[in-house]
């Protein structure tokens, strides 16, 4: 196996997980809860199974995980905790159910029982070995050495679409750092920029927060006015010691493009072909929406193949493709290395890898078995190794400096998608509460009791009216109504705490209510947003 | 949306979402037509949204993607109570940048602020100044070049060209009377950044080689291609380059 200091080349995979904070008591059953329960059926427990498997197999795998904070903390509410387990029962009963419904069928039938299986572990997993609280099982690998846990900013936030207010990004970064810490314990030593968004100068807002490190796009480093000597098979250094890890285009090729990347190859499941949508709505009834929307159950029965005769998925065949594209993927970075070290050679060429957690599970059903199958593979490579970003500085701590640029890994590389004709209305609103929300930590410095409550309740509002998710939903076309209604409930709270603290009167029941429903951060000051 | 699901609307329902979908439905259509030219239009409206994305934000979106198509899901539409005001009645000007040609103004002029004006001196116009600047402080000495815009006072955002990467700009609002122009605010100082490797002549092998490998375009030839990309030269380097 490949050390640090003893191979050629270095492979730093970067998970980033996150979801934007959806969490409704006030309904039975609501809509968008689903996207965190289906990333933990199919991505965020397979991937503590895949690193237990690893762990069973002896392999010292390396990965760095980023979790947004909106995300950790509702993995760690206790409501959101009991409605997963009530979703996964019923996906437990729908297997059942299928498994009667398709007895005739084996292709089928088989399937059915594949899901039944996922799902009888999730349960045994998520509430045997996890207590229901699944950090424990980052944390464990954390402890470990395996995994690298990081954080992001607080509400996954856009930030150079902030720029202009530092004490807004300082709250985001600050509010970040002080979750990660309650909820693994330990102080992050770097940060996923939401949608790698940089801006020159927040590289000292991080440094404040004793973050080491971030993930850049690949422009972010190369246009920056020194060509950096390693190209982006290396970090360089902001002015100020912050190290960038700039991404590898071509690793993120394999993965993530829609035409030749591994996720899209026939014989793996197709995302798109759920009984939600194919089987009768009186069968199909209790798994769906109450009021007959038809949604994604999980079930999904047949590989990606063609439009028009789609075959059924066989597990077989798709994990033997899982075999061919780890050795494809191993192959195109050893091609590579040979490559690069052609201009390099004192360091192994280092290939930093980020892609959306929830590709793997969610999206590609098979890719915690492709990083399982992957990191197994690495462990018996002779030039190639696995490593975190701080493993690396460590090894190697003098690194090019390089002012990097604005940029993002959005469409275009900028802030396109979040700043667009479809959601550009939202920045009148979204600075009017920053300014105000600033003024209030001028007006009450040290306020207590109900006021105190009610400044930390604003400043939670003005956070959750800030997730990049909003604008990335209304640009996108998927669940308009509901990012716009998020927005505006967030600044409409703001609003009446606001006034409500300019009358001098605050309704208690109303805003216990509010804390109750918006829990997130519970130890957040609201001084947090003071004047820089 | 299925098609199943389509079928359990009422025909009014169905004309509304035909217009929601941009189709111009005619009386004549039967019923499936109808049904069927908005499965279609759905269909050819999220192939679309989806090449515009790229591939980092197309699988981010597909977490969100619980059902086919939430566009027609009524349950979550915004309360009528939730209505913003469409401005604050405030003197505010706001800049961000949109990638780095491209700039996104935020403006508002408060009531009694321009009616006073008006008072005072008859016809007065608005005008946004988009100013280049040699560094990212605001000097009038530090002032390269500028150019204005007329606004009508209903106006209240705007985006802008931004002529030259690698430069400073800010934006101010102003008041113009018919003897003075009126500072009604700046904004912050920002940075446009270059869309391309930056080529400095004489540029080792390695370099370019490295930049190659890295995924982007060989230096000199992305330097000649995003020269003039974009670009407003002004008239006096113009008559450099010719």
């Amino acid at each position: 196996m490949c050390s640090l200091n003893n191979s050629q080349g270095l492979l730093s995979l970067v998970l980033h997980a996150h979801l934007p904070f959806v969490r409704h008591p006030e309904y039975d059953k609501f809509l968008e809860e689903k996207w965190l329960f289906e990333a933990i059926n199919e991505t965020y427990l397979p991937l503590l199974r895949t690193f237990r498997g690893l762990e069973a197999k002896g392999v010292d795998f390396k990965l760095t995980m980023s979790f947004s904070p909106t995300l950790s903390e509702m993995l760690i509410d206790p409501f959101l905790q009991d409605r997963y387990l009530e979703h996964l029962e019923s996906m437990l009963e729908l297997a059942e159910k299928e498994i009667i419904r398709t007895r005739t069928n084996p292709e089928e039938n088989k399937m059915a029982l594949m899901y039944q299986k996922l799902f009888s572990e999730n349960l045994v997993d998520f509430k045997g070995t996890y207590n229901k609280d699944i950090t424990a099982g980052f944390k464990y690998f954390f402890n470990k050495g395996n995994l690298l846990l990081i954080t992001s900013a607080a509400t996954n936030a856009f930030l150079p679409n902030f720029s202009e207010y530092p004490e807004v990004v300082r709250a985001q970064i600050v509010t970040a750092v002080d979750s990660f810490r309650r909820v693994f314990s330990e102080r992050p030593q770097g940060i996923w920029l939401p949608e790698c968004g940089y801006y020159p100068g927040l590289e000292d807002i991080l440094k404040e927060s004793g973050l080491k490190f971030f993930i850049s796009s690949a422009h972010g480093v190369m246009y920056s006015d020194t060509i950096p000597d390693r190209g982006v098979f290396a970090p360089v250094v902001c002015s100020n010691g912050v190290s960038v890890f700039p991404r590898e285009k071509e690793s993120g090729k394999d993965i993530w493009s829609p035409i030749d990347g591994y996720p899209g190859d026939v014989v793996y499941r197709e995302f798109y072909r759920d009984i939600g949508f194919d089987l009768p709505l009186d069968y199909i009834r209790p798994y769906i929406q109450p009021d007959d929307v038809r949604v994604n159950t999980g079930f999904k029965y047949y590989a990606i193949t063609g439009t028009e005769d789609k075959k059924y998925y066989n597990q077989t065949t798709a994990e033997n493709k899982i075999s061919e594209h780890v050795d494809n993927f191993i192959y195109n970075r050893e091609k590579m290395i040979k490559k690069v070290s052609a201009v390099f050679s004192d360091r192994p060429v280092l290939f930093t890898a980020p892609y959306d957690a929830e590709l793997f599970g969610h999206w590609w059903f098979e890719g915690p078995k492709f990083l399982e199958k992957l990191f197994v593979e690495i462990q018996k490579s002779k030039s190639l190794g696995n490593c975190t970003p701080l493993e690396y500085l460590e090894a190697y701590p003098d690194n090019q400096e390089i002012n990097p640029v604005f940029s993002s890994w959005g469409e275009q590389g900028y802030a396109q998608v979040w700043i667009d004709s479809t959601n550009d209305w939202i920045y009148r609103h979204l600075f009017k509460i920053i300014e105000q929300m600033i003024e209030l930590t001028e007006r009450y410095p040290d306020a207590t009791g109900l006021k105190r409550r009610a400044l930390d309740q604003a400043a939670r509002e003005v956070l959750l009216s800030l997730a990049s998710d909003w604008p990335l939903i209304m640009k996108t076309g998927t669940t308009v109504p509901y990012a716009t209604k998020r927005v505006k409930t967030h600044i409409l709270n703001f609003h009446k705490i606001y006034e409500s603290l300019s009358e001098n009167i605050v309704q208690t029941e109303w805003l216990t209510k509010l804390e109750k429903k918006n829990n997130l951060f519970p130890d957040i000051s609201y001084l947090v947003f003071q004047k820089i | 949306m299925t098609k199943e699901r389509l079928e359990l609307l009422s025909d009014e329902v169905l004309h509304n979402l035909a217009k929601k979908v941009g189709l111009k439905s005619k009386a004549e259509w039967s019923r499936i037509t109808l049904i069927n030219s908005i499965i279609d239009a759905m269909e050819e409206e999220r192939s679309e949204t989806e090449s515009l994305l790229n591939l980092a934000i197309s699988m981010e979106s597909k977490k969100y993607s619980v059902t086919i198509d939430e566009e027609l899901d009524f349950s979550y539409d915004v309360d009528e109570e939730m209505e913003f005001p469409h401005r604050y009645n405030e003197n505010m000007l706001h800049f961000m940048l949109r990638d780095n040609s491209w700039g996104f103004v935020l403006l508002d002029i408060k009531n009694s602020f321009y009616q006073q004006y008006q008072n005072d001196f008859g016809d007065i116009e608005l005008i946004l100044r988009v100013i280049e600047l040699e560094d990212s402080i605001y000097k009038k000495d530090d002032i390269i070049d500028y150019f204005d815009i007329q606004i009508e006072k209903v106006e209240k955002a705007r985006y802008i060209n931004l002529p030259n990467e690698e430069s400073f700009y800010c934006v101010e609002l102003i008041l113009r009377t018919s003897n003075r122009d009126v500072l009604v605010n700046r904004s912050q100082v920002l940075a446009t950044s270059r869309n391309h490797v930056n080529y400095i002549m004489g540029d080792n092998d390695k370099l370019k080689t490295i930049v190659k490998l890295s995924g982007f375009s060989n230096v000199e030839d992305s330097y000649v291609a995003q020269k003039n990309y974009n670009r407003i030269l002004p008239i006096d380097s113009m008559e450099e380059e010719s």
